[in-house]
């Protein structure tokens, strides 16, 4: 599975055998089996996973909204997972998120601009430098595309916007999907737009908000995808809040989960995936085996 | 203060502080050397005149490639004939009668590169002027119904399919504006880019360095547009008989 | 003429809610923008588009570090070509410069070529208050001077219309016979627009870029409707924003790439319609006169708080075609001249009405689509939150809001708080998604904002680090 081509790439990974887990505030409290299947992807592939407890949240509501003067979180999680890099503890952090990921890389620079805040930026410099988004971590750093992983249904793909355009990450997903087993993949129209989550925004401006996501399902329901994968749970509950809202049998399911062999497509009584259910509470087609616990 | 003054004050304040984050402190600017070339055409003359007809087509204007004056003055008189009997078949209705169906407006017979376009229109019952003025609400009136222009070209530019035509005595803005349908005879093949040669253009036709006066580039017609529609005939490789006129 | 139901003056929330409720307008906008935005992005991969922008971007930002002393170069070209150069602080002081020149030159009626810098100071409405008679000579700004409408977008005034609306509005104002023919329609309006062009006493036009080298002004159009607005009238008069420079012609054929190829996926436009001075000696015709305005009207105040980077913009409109929010809302519930994410970007900074101008910067996802269209690679993401932050900074934040980030921060800060608020959002969550089948679907305010359209999931019964121990826990006990 490895693959074990080019003498770089098994010298980062002879080095690298701890990763820190930066599993995000969403994933811990909305999400744990993501958390978990990004643990399982990473000790199936010889990476020794810590989870430093003390982390919380990265702190991008806060500059989201324009409150950038507080810098607690982003203090708090530099002090947290500084150290353990400093120390060779760990080699790196991972987060099963791009947009957590790109808080710490990129956006902490933004929240440590001020001159008078150097000391802070050169950490979140450093710290950016050895932060992954999971996809990330395992194709450009682990050298892997496939981890293994089977899917018995049509999968898509939606590109969350800070992956794809500050971490610039597209072909390592697209990769590590190409590379699931049976699944049957196929384009979806719009991948690269938004679907209209984007934080406060939700919220502050739910109706543009929900006429976005709405265009997104609606794409999605087009591609008669039994699943709609991606790299951010935030984004994943907006899309969810809306398929299910209107009745639609796909559902998102993090990148973490489907490479980790945690969905199965029920296909009971040959449902056609084109038929979208009228009621919202119709039985899902998509189900998550450990909700079955 | 003037206004002009305040203006300038302003931006001078605010471009001397230390904490401003933006423009770059020292941006050079880009040299002739570093500037990219967007797109370029290749090959002798007869090569580029294709590439210039291939890029004019794409717009929707046609080309001929003529090889004398005689043979230009003929494209010239056929695609006036096509157009006129198109327009004929086309017509629903009454004959529209403005007595300037037959008129072409153009360029001083001096400043167009086919020689004798006159006569040659004459001879197919065309009339043909060239207006010294076209200022006054009755000189427009002479003029506002003609439905052909034709006109000489500045340089034109292979890898675009444009023209660049700049006004001055004799060459009017007027025949490449007015009338719905407009031939341009350039008179050298196409340049393989613009930038630059633009640039000696611009620079080159005024006294004292600065610009001529008006200068415009003309691409294609797209037939939905509010517009006039274009077509051009194109003599593309120059000989004996095509004169240049005057040097870049 | 026709009362449009676009109030810009409205509040925001109307306006967004009378766009959202628009699904037609959303869907033929998203299928335009679509298709300018492929279009884009085709022609800038048939060269190397990259170092293109990369180029335009250096050439900008050269532009505004020598900003000054470029308008003067430009000033003095202008002047020694025999045109007159005017400045304006802002669109009053525009709006009287233009004024006292048609009193000078006895000018009773103008027609225009699209321009947002007249939009911006709303030329229109102070010459037609003057008495003036001014006609749009753009089609599609003719079709929204028709409708009584301002322009829903940058470079494409009317693509918040479809074709049958314009057949109305031509069955309506023009006595066209009903048809859907967009050539007779065209045909018509041309008709009409000759007429105008060949009578008017002055016309008026923006500018996309002024060489200073040269002392040239520069517009870029497709109808050429631009070069007649130019050369036909007695006086022509160009408004131009004093950041819209290029220092050499080769720059100008530099940007005029870049700016065709991001507005409409075009090589090069129809027609670039350059103008350097009025007509000379022996020409048979050209303006008599030649006037450029150089307005300001907010921009050295934008390069003065922080964000010049904006004054960069080449008004391709590429950011719009790219922009989520846009598709869905359109150009008018920006309540500004300029919409989509330059315009929540700029509308602020301008010397300008605009209705609760400080919610523009929070209509955006901060999703990045603009910044990677943009030619010049304006950060815009970026100075979306500037604005954010200046507003927080400046105390405009709202209280509730205020409030709710000070507890989220306090909360989560503290490993212990945040622990046990996980916890009872668990018991709260579950309880609620338990009466509704598994998820929820109603919360009071301000949740309920999330819960009229959307379900939200349940907080997890046991949170990840909760699973985390156990497992370390039982690792020991198989020790």
């Amino acid at each position: 599975m490895v693959n074990e081509s080019g003498h770089g790439a098994s010298d980062i990974r002879e080095r690298l055998r701890r990763v820190a887990l930066f599993v995000t505030c969403m994933v811990d409290m909305l999400y744990p089996d993501v958390g978990m299947a990004t643990v399982e992807l990473l000790e199936r592939h010889g990476i020794e996973v810590i989870f430093p407890e003390e982390q919380t949240c990265c702190g991008q509501p806060a500059l989201n909204a324009g409150f950038r003067t507080r810098r607690i979180l982003a203090e708090r999680f530099l002090d947290i997972f500084e150290p353990l890099v400093r120390s060779g503890r760990v080699d790196a952090i991972v987060a099963p998120s791009g947009s957590c990921a790109t808080m710490v890389s990129h956006f902490y620079a933004v929240l440590f601009e001020d001159p008078m805040l150097a000391a802070l930026r050169q950490r979140a410099e450093f710290l950016g430098t050895v932060t992954f988004e999971l996809t990330e971590f395992l194709v450009d750093v682990l050298g892997v595309t496939d981890v293994g992983a089977h899917f018995d249904g049509r999968l898509t793909y939606h590109a969350c916007c800070h992956l794809l355009r500050e971490l610039g990450n597209d072909a390592q997903t697209r990769a590590l999907l190409n590379q699931v087993h049976d699944a049957e993949l196929v384009e979806l129209s719009g991948a690269e737009d938004c679907c209209g989550f984007g934080g406060l925004f939700a919220v502050k401006n739910a109706a543009i908000s929900t006429a976005m996501g709405e265009r997104k399902v609606g794409n999605i329901a087009a591609s008669r995808a039994d699943v709609v994968t991606l790299c951010d749970v935030s984004c994943m509950t907006h899309i969810n809040g809306l398929l299910a809202r209107t009745g639609q049998p796909c559902r998102a399911v993090h990148i973490a989960e489907v490479l980790n062999n945690q969905v199965q497509v029920d296909t009971p009584e040959a449902a056609s995936s084109t038929a979208a259910p009228a009621e919202a509470d119709m039985p899902r087609r998509w189900q998550d085996p450990r909700a079955q616990e | 203060m003037s206004t002009r003054d305040d203006i300038l004050t302003r931006l001078r304040g605010t471009l001397r502080r230390a904490d401003l984050p933006f423009p770059p402190a020292n941006p050079r600017p880009l040299t002739t050397a570093e500037r990219m070339t967007v797109t370029r055409a290749e090959g002798d003359g007869l090569a580029l005149a294709a590439r210039f007809g291939t890029e004019l087509e794409k717009l929707h204007g046609t080309y001929e490639v003529v090889e004398t004056m005689a043979e230009a003055r003929m494209a010239l008189m056929s695609r006036l004939l096509a157009w006129a009997a198109e327009a004929e078949a086309g017509r629903r209705g009454p004959r529209p009668a403005t007595g300037q169906e037959r008129t072409v407006l153009g360029w001083a017979p001096d400043r167009l590169p086919v020689t004798g376009v006159a006569d040659a229109l004459a001879d197919m019952e065309f009339g043909f002027i060239a207006p010294g003025s076209v200022l006054t609400a009755e000189e427009r009136e002479r003029v506002r119904h003609i439905r052909y222009g034709v006109t000489g070209v500045t340089a034109a530019f292979a890898s675009t399919g444009s023209m660049m035509m700049v006004a001055g005595p004799g060459s009017n803005r007027s025949a490449s504006l007015l009338p719905i349908r407009h031939i341009a005879h350039p008179h050298q093949p196409p340049l393989p880019d613009h930038g630059s040669v633009a640039g000696r253009v611009a620079r080159g036709r005024s006294p004292g360095g600065h610009a001529a006066p008006v200068g415009q580039l003309v691409h294609d017609h797209r037939p939905q547009q509010v517009g006039r529609h274009r077509r051009r005939t194109h003599p593309g490789r120059p000989r004996a008989e095509v004169r240049p006129r005057d040097s870049l | 003429m026709a009362t449009s139901p676009i109030n810009l003056y409205a509040p925001y929330k109307e306006r967004i809610d009378l766009a959202v409720g628009n699904k037609l307008q959303a869907n033929s906008i998203s299928r335009a923008t679509i298709k300018l935005s492929a279009a884009r992005v085709g022609s800038l991969a048939a060269v190397d588009g990259q170092e293109l922008r990369n180029q335009t971007r250096r050439m900008k930002e050269y532009v505004l570090r020598n900003l000054p002393d470029l308008l003067e170069t430009l000033e003095a070209n202008i002047t020694a070509n025999g045109g007159h150069v005017h400045w304006a602080n802002d669109g009053a002081e525009a709006g009287r410069i233009v004024l006292d020149i048609a009193r000078k030159t006895r000018a009773q009626s103008v027609v225009k070529a699209k321009s947002m810098a007249t939009e911006e100071i709303h030329l229109n409405a102070t010459l037609e208050e003057a008495g003036m008679r001014v006609v749009e000579s753009d089609l599609g700004e003719y079709i929204i001077q028709l409708e009584n409408e301002p322009p829903s977008h940058i470079v494409a005034p009317v693509i918040h219309k479809r074709l049958e609306d314009v057949a109305d509005i031509f069955q309506r104002e023009l006595d066209l016979p009903p048809t859907l023919d967009p050539e007779i329609m065209c045909s018509a309006a041309r008709q009409q627009l000759r007429k105008e062009f060949l009578g008017a006493d002055m016309g008026i036009s923006g500018c996309n870029f002024a060489i200073a080298e040269t002392g040239t002004v520069c517009i870029v159009t497709n109808e050429g409707n631009g070069r007649m607005t130019s050369s036909m009238p007695r006086v022509y008069v160009v408004v131009m924003g004093i950041e819209k420079l290029v220092p050499t012609v080769e720059d100008a054929f530099l940007q005029y790439q870049a700016l065709c190829r991001s507005a409409t996926g075009q090589q090069c436009s129809v027609y670039l319609s350059m103008t350097s001075g009025p007509r000379r000696p022996g020409d048979a015709d050209g303006p008599d006169e030649f006037h450029v305005i150089l307005l300001d009207n907010g921009r050295s105040d934008m390069l003065a708080k922080g964000y010049g980077e904006a004054l960069m913009c080449v008004r391709c409109g590429a950011c719009l075609n790219v922009c989520p929010v846009y598709r869905e809302i359109g150009g008018h519930a920006y309540g500004s001249t300029y919409s989509g994410p330059i315009g929540a970007v700029i509308s602020p900074l301008l010397n300008n009405h605009v209705t609760n101008v400080e919610k523009l910067p929070h209509a955006s996802t901060l999703c990045g689509a603009c910044r990677d269209a943009c030619p010049v690679k304006i950060d815009l993401p970026r100075l979306l939150l500037d604005h954010r932050a200046d507003q927080v900074a400046a105390g405009d934040a709202a209280w509730a809001e205020q409030r709710a980030i000070q507890a989220f921060v306090d909360t989560v800060k503290r490993r212990g708080r945040y622990e046990r608020a996980g916890k009872l959002a668990a018991i709260g969550s579950n309880l609620l998604a338990g009466m509704s089948g598994g998820e929820i679907k109603a919360m009071p305010p301000p949740f309920s904002a999330w819960t009229q359209s959307r379900n939200f999931p349940p907080f997890a019964k046991k949170s990840f680090r909760e699973q985390w121990r156990a497992r370390e826990a039982q690792k020991q006990q198989h020790r």
